[in-house]
């Protein structure tokens, strides 16, 4: 528990500083969706998953062997990162829809998986996991995470990436070899949901394999098609607007599926692309910063 | 002998697409591979690209086997391939685009040359740069497809289907296109459709159907060839 955690906690309620952070794991792990989903353009229905693994590993990890937080949730990451090259391999061969329904088949069987092992306490769950997750750690990676994918995103990787999504023959016509790209997108995907994973199973110390079934996964799916495909800023402004919308209207957790469902049709009328569907984290920047210093808006498009 | 197939069969599970291909392509040269829809022309190109493995046959370029090569050492060796209908990376910049295209050579001055080269031929493709590929006419995606491929300066150029979806105005003019690149010295191999015109500038062609060479000649005779006019040129 950090410094900052509890001098907040004299000014805000600490169920909003929950949320908050629960924003940030899940920035973290809609941004490494947005790597295969919004980048690369695989479609992905498993991604809370990759989070599970990420959880159920940290966890495990720091309950057994007793090693330093940051240290669980790396290990957590890269064990999620991992799975993601075992699914990649065989599941990235498809294309489209029979690659949602593969990570779809993929996450379920993870799930049950997790429910039957003795080591993660099957469906009673894994309890007893000690608090280290701050708001300070959560959000110097969320920051992190950014700038690693803004950076990805912009080098050959990652436009060797962008072209895989906009024509994959084309790409393997340039000598793109497309599988290797993909599954490197998919591992590196799933290892920030993996970190994600870790930095949820030491807030709330209790995992359930319940909590990463297809419902987290296709939320995610949400955050990133909400913002926008392919943009960082569109995949924060998603998460946060779906995050923080069902506590801020003290919505039932009943609804919030069919105010996801309100949310895309609205969206798909009015902003087919999504939110800031292909806006360049960088471009914005430096549109905000250049507006502020002329003092003059400049219209947005 | 620039490039040589060797009885190169292909398949697509059971389906058979190529059947002991062979077919041989000289330095210099423009070769036209005429056939139906279906009869294995873009198939033959894939194979030679290292997109499609062929079941057996052997593919020689410039003296090397590439037959089990990935494709990127293949596109490394020299072999440049402009996809049936164009296929350009619609939300990227006529640059970024071109700058794919120089994807296996890794970038730096060779990449800024054969830009300047490809701008040279391409005037109309230096004016949009910066506009998105997606938002070009049909005839500009196309010599941007070219374009693309040239960035790794190619010995051989693989072309599938140029004409394709083009007003005649512009078909002649990617043809004059091909063959000034040609005159420049790269070598093309030219899948077509439009057998006409492929014809008409080519030096030899190939007749496939289903997957299988039935007829090969210099271009001239083949045009001329009864069998040939009814088929494909709809004499």
């Amino acid at each position: 528990m950090s410094m900052l955690d509890d001098f907040l906690r004299q000014f805000i309620n600490p169920y909003y500083i929950q949320v908050l952070m629960l924003l940030g794991i899940y920035l973290i792990a809609a941004l490494g969706l947005h790597l295969i989903t919004g980048v690369t353009g695989q479609l992905s229905f498993g991604h809370a998953a990759f989070m599970s693994v990420g959880a159920y590993g940290a966890a495990l990890i720091n309950l057994h062997l007793d090693l330093p937080f940051l240290i669980c949730l790396l290990a957590g990451g890269l064990l999620a990162a991992l799975a993601g090259v075992f699914v990649g391999f065989p599941s990235m061969r498809l294309a489209g829809d029979y690659l949602g329904i593969a990570t779809l088949g993929f996450g379920e069987i993870l799930r049950v998986v997790f429910m039957n092992l003795e080591i993660t306490g099957g469906a009673r769950g894994l309890a007893g996991i000690p608090r280290e997750t701050s708001l300070l750690t959560i959000y110097v990676l969320v920051i992190l995470t950014i700038f690693a994918l803004h950076r990805l995103q912009n080098s050959r990787f990652g436009r060797a990436l962008v072209a895989i999504r906009e024509d994959e023959i084309a790409a393997e016509c340039m000598g793109i070899k497309s599988l290797w790209y993909k599954v490197g997108a998919f591992a590196i995907g799933s290892f920030f949901a993996g970190i994600a994973g870790g930095l949820y199973a030491h807030l709330l110390q209790y995992l359930n394999p319940g909590d990463f079934g297809f419902a987290r996964s296709f939320e995610l799916l949400c955050f990133v098609v909400l913002g926008g495909l392919g943009s960082i800023p569109g995949t924060v402004l998603g998460t946060t607007i779906l995050t923080l919308a069902p506590e801020v209207l003290r919505f039932s957790s009943e609804y919030r599926m069919m105010m996801y469902g309100l949310l895309m049709v609205i969206m798909m009328i009015f902003r087919p692309r999504g939110l800031l569907g292909g806006v360049d984290l960088m471009r914005l920047v430096k549109r905000v910063l250049g507006s502020r210093r002329r003092g003059t808006a400049t219209p947005a498009g | 002998m620039l490039l040589q197939l060797e009885g190169i069969s292909v398949h697509y599970g059971a389906i058979e697409a190529l059947n002991d291909l062979s077919l041989t392509v000289e330095k210099g040269e423009i070769v036209a591979l005429i056939g139906a829809n279906g009869a294995g022309k873009s198939t033959t190109l894939w194979t030679i690209s290292g997109l499609v493995r062929p079941r057996k046959g052997r593919i020689i370029f410039d003296g090397k086997e590439i037959t089990r090569m990935p494709p990127n050492r293949i596109v490394s060796l020299g072999i440049g391939h402009v996809p049936e209908g164009r296929r350009v990376f619609a939300t990227m910049t006529v640059q970024e685009n071109l700058e794919m295209g120089a994807y296996v050579t890794k970038g730096g001055a060779a990449m800024r040359e054969a830009m300047r080269r490809v701008f040279n031929r391409f005037p109309r493709l230096e004016e949009r740069k910066n506009q998105l590929a997606g938002t070009l006419s049909g005839g500009e995606q196309q010599m941007l497809a070219i374009g693309r491929a040239l960035m790794s300066r190619p010995k051989l150029l693989l072309m599938d289907e140029p004409s394709m979806g083009l007003a005649p105005m512009l078909v002649r003019e990617i043809f004059a296109i091909i063959k000034e690149l040609n005159e420049q010295g790269t070598t093309i191999l030219l899948v077509e459709q439009n057998a006409h015109m492929a014809l008409s500038i080519a030096r030899r062609g190939y007749v496939l159907e289903t997957g299988s060479i039935t007829l090969s000649g210099p271009a001239s005779e083949l045009a001329g060839n009864p069998e040939v006019r009814r088929a494909y040129l709809g004499a």
